[in-house]
């Protein structure tokens, strides 16, 4: 191998992986990123939903784009990342999941998010949080926590806000986002 | 010894292909059959070109690429129907060039369709806006993980009654929510409308 091949080689490996890490710095620094890595899925779990979706994200965009859905590829841009972390629950795990719950919650607090929905129902807690910049939502975090059953932390980052997320539901999906809309729309006739 | 119109092994290796594909006419086969009983180097020949039809025939099908399809047709002056006919300066002087050809052209299109037809190739890949390549599969997996996402995102939301969300965001909804809110319907409504 030649020592121009070698250099340019270097070369690319280098920019390739501090543009990798540059990328991921800038999720990481949005103030809509909220961090789920710290939480602990217990060991016996049944079942696992770990989903990290951050360069996908573009190349869902691009696939959109390539089909000529410009609409949806608009509203994937904007997403930046989507973090979720859940899983079943059993007794060895109540304890520590209970403790991870009320941690997010103070954690959310202490950050300043803007609490959108709050219910808490016989030690059921429904909680969806928002981040905003200058007025324009930059994050969502979602907490679901059904002691016994099952919890789920959710963490969306991006130029968004709750109409990019339910035109994006909306193009998944419709018949199961209509009801939802419907909500809406009774709410602004009362 | 040779009978008159037996075959030499420079004309049996030229009706090789065909024979193997069974497409030589009934006197032309058993004339290569006959040379055949007699020629090691012939059968092994054939031999090799079985096994070269064997692979080809083990590919799987799949849809031609629509950016190879275009480029075939592109290459083709729009028709991609008929291939051309081969340079007679490709055909060499004898009938073992020709062979040689034919079974490096056999291995040419193998080489060919395994780049084309493998998953993970031509129209299996994306490339996004910062030149990163995506494989199809990679991306349907990362769609179901963020419709996962947006379905338990949008049903935690969906969950709580008309009346508790009517309370929470008359209170605590922040102006750029409902706004987006208002935007969303009023797109929906024109849509539909």
């Amino acid at each position: 191998m030649s020592a121009t091949r070698v250099v340019f080689t270097a070369i690319l490996l280098v920019g390739l992986l501090t543009g990798g890490l540059v990328f991921a710095e800038k999720v990481e620094k949005s103030p809509g990123y909220f961090d789920l890595n710290w939480i602990k899925i217990p060991d016996g779990a049944d079942e696992i939903q770990d989903i990290d979706l951050k360069a996908a994200l573009k190349g869902l965009a691009a696939e959109a784009r390539e089909s000529g859905d410009d609409e949806f590829a608009e509203l994937l841009s904007l997403v930046k990342s989507v973090r979720v972390k859940g899983f079943s629950l059993d007794k060895d795990s109540a304890k520590e999941t209970e403790q991870s719950v009320q941690k997010v919650q103070n954690m959310l607090k202490d950050q300043g998010w803007d609490s959108m929905i709050y219910l808490k129902d016989d030690g059921e807690i429904v909680n969806v949080t928002t981040k905003s910049v200058d007025g324009k939502m930059v994050g969502v975090t979602a907490v679901v926590y059904e002691p016994g059953d099952a919890v789920v932390f959710v963490n969306v980052v991006g130029n968004l806000n709750l109409g990019t997320l339910l035109n994006l539901a909306h193009n998944f999906d419709e018949d199961d986002f209509v009801d939802v809309l419907g909500d809406f729309q009774n709410y602004d006739d009362d | 010894m040779n009978r008159p119109g037996d075959l030499k092994c420079t004309d049996v290796e030229v009706l090789l292909a065909e024979y193997a594909a069974g497409e030589l006419s009934a006197a032309q086969a058993a004339a290569v059959s006959h040379h055949l009983d007699r020629c090691l180097a012939c059968c092994a020949e054939l031999a090799r070109e079985q096994e070269l039809r064997l692979t080809l025939e083990s590919l799987p099908l799949v849809t031609c690429p629509k950016r190879a399809t275009r480029a075939l047709a592109a290459d083709d002056g729009g028709d991609i129907s008929g291939a051309q006919a081969p340079s007679n300066d490709l055909l060499g002087r004898n009938g073992r060039l020709k062979s040689r050809w034919a079974a490096a052209a056999g291995l040419a299109a193998a080489a060919v369709l395994l780049l084309v037809l493998l998953p993970g190739n031509g129209d299996d890949l994306v490339i996004d806006s910062d030149g990163r390549t995506w494989q199809r599969t990679e991306l349907e997996s990362a769609r179901a993980d963020l419709k996962w996402t947006l379905t338990l995102t949008v049903g935690v939301i969906d969950r709580t009654e008309r009346n508790a969300m009517a309370e929470v965001f008359g209170r605590k909804l922040p102006q750029t929510i409902t706004g987006s809110l208002r935007n969303v319907l009023n797109n929906v409504q024109g849509g539909q409308g």
